[in-house]
């Protein structure tokens, strides 16, 4: 049994809802029966005292009721007897209480009555009652009221006694012989009486210790368990601060991240939307100054790739916001549709017609979310055409499909350009344009990680300058998209 | 708008073709090759200036003063844009520090952007190696009363 318990209190883990509530409980039933305990005990001890008063009130008047029967045997003083009679009355009123409490059913009356005349205060006789009715068969009240029983029936035997004598003095038979003989008996009752009135005393008064004894340790016991479960209790609850502290701390770096990557992002966005048209005012000037029709044209050529530019821009920059605000629709999506389509919607663009493209569609189907798929697929086939070298006999872009056990694997290759290797590992970085290009925003790459990062999935590079470059995205198949992904995207840098 | 530190002058700025007294060297330190064509047209032909070197970051710019920094002449322009991949325009100004005093002695260095941010334009403008600060494209007009109130 201990060594579950003790496995128990090694499992037990005091952060968990449960497992406080089953702190507090511990420290709400502790608490009660502390009170419980405290309560009973002070009531049986208050009862007891009552019962020794009682006891002390019962001892007086036999005593008393001997002194003045031996008074008068004495002087034959009526008085004496009326007193001797009187003073008995006490132990009377007990002896009545106690045969009525041995009853099942002993009328409350008669034994507050009796308790009266046995010289018990009123308020005690609650009590009194109280422990006779609940512990008149346990341990030391039985004892008690064993030795009370005898007592009473001493008492009975003397007063018959006393009768006896009374009447003899009355009808005047009385000898001095009598008189010897009975005071004789008498303080021999009265010796007796003396030793039931000790042991009565002595089981009462042990009683007592015993229960004071016990009530102390309860009261301990009870009290480190209220305290130990309040520490607990405490302590779960310090824990929660701090991991809501943490939490926040950690929150509060996030915003910080987000609000400098959102200054970088106003500052970047503003200075290159802004530059293509400086770059336009500029030409405009020129075209201005220029008679020449075929140099106007030539400027007006550029006009256009400045405004494209900027219309790319402005579209990068609606994509971004779209990866990160739109959640994630996920449904079947044909890859190859995907494809076909983004690379349709570049047959058009400037140097595409240079380029030879080519699909190998090995894997069609996937569960994902067609918004970022779109987004990765029009970037990266941008990318392809605006950075082909026109240096080489025949560029070209191949867009490849397969799937592998757990993801769907998307390469898009060409021969153009090439990435320096010392800036492959920055491409994927927000604003990041490489040395010898004015064709990137610095967004496209940024924003096909981002949405990527949404999928789940990763992306790798693999490039040689002047030779080409390849680019490879993976997205898991069981779109039980990986919270971590999710969560890298939305804390992305 | 263009914006200048400098508005002392109150010339009116029409000279077109403005023979400049030293014939000064120029150098267009500017990544985009639009802008670059633009500025070195427009000085071609509004203040027929000849001599114009390109460098499209500010390391190729340090290199090109390093290199061509003896035959400099009488004076040399420096048109430097902010926003440049490798070193840009204030990280330029930082290693042009090092640079040999006598070449920095017969150097103008201008500033030219489309930067809108004011923080920019104070550091810009506030920079002890940084004549003025103008916006593109270049305005040749004031480009040319700079240089001659300078007299160089």
């Amino acid at each position: 049994m201990t060594n579950r318990l003790a496995s128990f209190l090694k499992s037990f883990n005091p952060l968990t809802q449960r497992n406080v509530f089953i702190l507090l409980a511990i420290l709400i039933a502790a608490a009660a029966s502390l009170i419980i305990v405290n309560y009973l005990t002070i009531k049986t001890l208050s009862a007891v005292r009552a019962y020794t008063n009682g006891e002390s009130q019962y001892s007086k008047g036999e005593k008393g009721a001997a002194r003045h029967l031996i008074m008068y045997v004495n002087t034959r003083d009526e008085t004496h007897w009326e007193q001797f009679k009187q003073e008995l009355n006490v132990t009377f009123g007990d002896s009545i209480a106690r045969v009525a409490l041995s009853q099942e059913d002993g009328n409350l009356e008669v034994i507050k009555k009796g308790f009266l005349q046995g010289r018990n205060h009123p308020d005690d006789h609650d009590d009194m009652i109280w422990l006779f009715r609940n512990f008149g068969r346990v341990s030391f009240m039985a004892n008690a009221i064993a030795i009370w029983k005898e007592a009473d029936g001493i008492i009975h035997r003397e007063y018959l006694l006393a009768e006896e004598i009374h009447a003899k003095i009355k009808a005047g038979h009385w000898t001095s012989a009598d008189q010897d003989a009975v005071i004789g008996r008498i303080n021999s009752i009265t010796g007796l009486l003396t030793a039931k009135e000790r042991a009565f005393s002595n089981v009462l008064g042990d009683a007592s210790r015993r229960i004071n004894g016990y009530l102390f340790v309860a009261n301990f016991f009870f009290t480190l368990i209220i305290i130990g479960s309040a520490i607990g209790y405490g302590a779960s609850m310090i824990g929660k601060i701090m991991r809501s502290q943490r939490e926040l701390e950690s929150k509060n770096t996030d915003l910080t991240i987000t609000n400098h990557e959102l200054d970088n992002f106003v500052y970047s966005a503003s200075h290159d939307l802004r530059a293509p048209i400086t770059s336009l005012k500029g030409l405009i000037e020129l075209a201005n100054l220029e008679d020449n029709v075929t140099q106007i044209r030539e400027y007006l050529a550029l006009m256009q790739q400045s405004l494209d530019k900027q219309d790319q821009f402005i579209n990068d920059i609606i994509d971004f916001s779209k990866n990160k605000r739109v959640s994630l629709q996920l449904q079947e999506i044909s890859l190859v549709e995907l494809i076909k389509s983004a690379l349709n919607q570049h047959r058009f663009m400037r140097g595409a017609e240079q380029i030879k493209m080519h699909t190998v569609f090995r894997s069609d189907k996937v569960y994902s979310d067609p918004l970022r798929l779109s987004i990765l697929l029009n970037n990266l086939i941008s990318n392809a055409i605006k950075y082909s070298d026109e240096k080489k006999e025949q560029s070209f872009l191949k867009v490849e499909t397969f799937a592998t056990d757990t993801h769907h694997v998307i390469v898009v290759e060409d021969n153009g350009i090439g990435i320096r290797s010392e800036d492959q590992k920055h491409i994927f970085e927000m604003f990041f344009v490489t040395q010898n290009t004015n064709k990137g925003s610095g967004l496209g790459l940024y924003i096909v990680k981002e949405a990527v990062d949404k999928l789940g999935g990763t992306i790798a590079v693999e490039s040689e300058k002047n030779a080409g470059s390849k680019f490879i995205v993976q997205i898991p198949k069981n779109h039980v998209v990986s919270l971590e992904g999710v969560m890298r995207a939305n804390h992305a840098r | 708008m263009q914006i200048t530190r400098d508005n002392r002058s109150k010339h009116n700025y029409f000279f077109f073709i403005a023979p400049m007294k030293p014939k000064c060297k120029f150098l267009i330190v500017d990544d985009n090759e639009v802008d670059q064509m633009v500025t070195r047209t427009l000085l071609k032909k509004k203040l027929a200036v000849e001599d114009v070197s390109q460098a499209r970051t500010g390391s190729e710019a340090l290199e090109w003063l390093k290199v061509s920094g003896d035959s400099i002449g009488d004076c040399l322009i420096i048109l430097l844009d902010i926003q440049m991949p490798e070193m840009d325009g204030f990280e330029f100004l930082e290693a042009y520090e090092a640079v040999d005093e006598r070449v920095k002695h017969k150097t103008t260095i201008i500033m030219l952007s489309s930067t809108l941010d004011p923080s920019d334009i104070r550091r810009a403008t506030d920079h002890k190696y940084v004549k003025s600060l103008f916006s593109k494209p270049v305005p040749t007009g004031l480009l040319d009363e700079l240089m001659m109130s300078d007299g160089a």
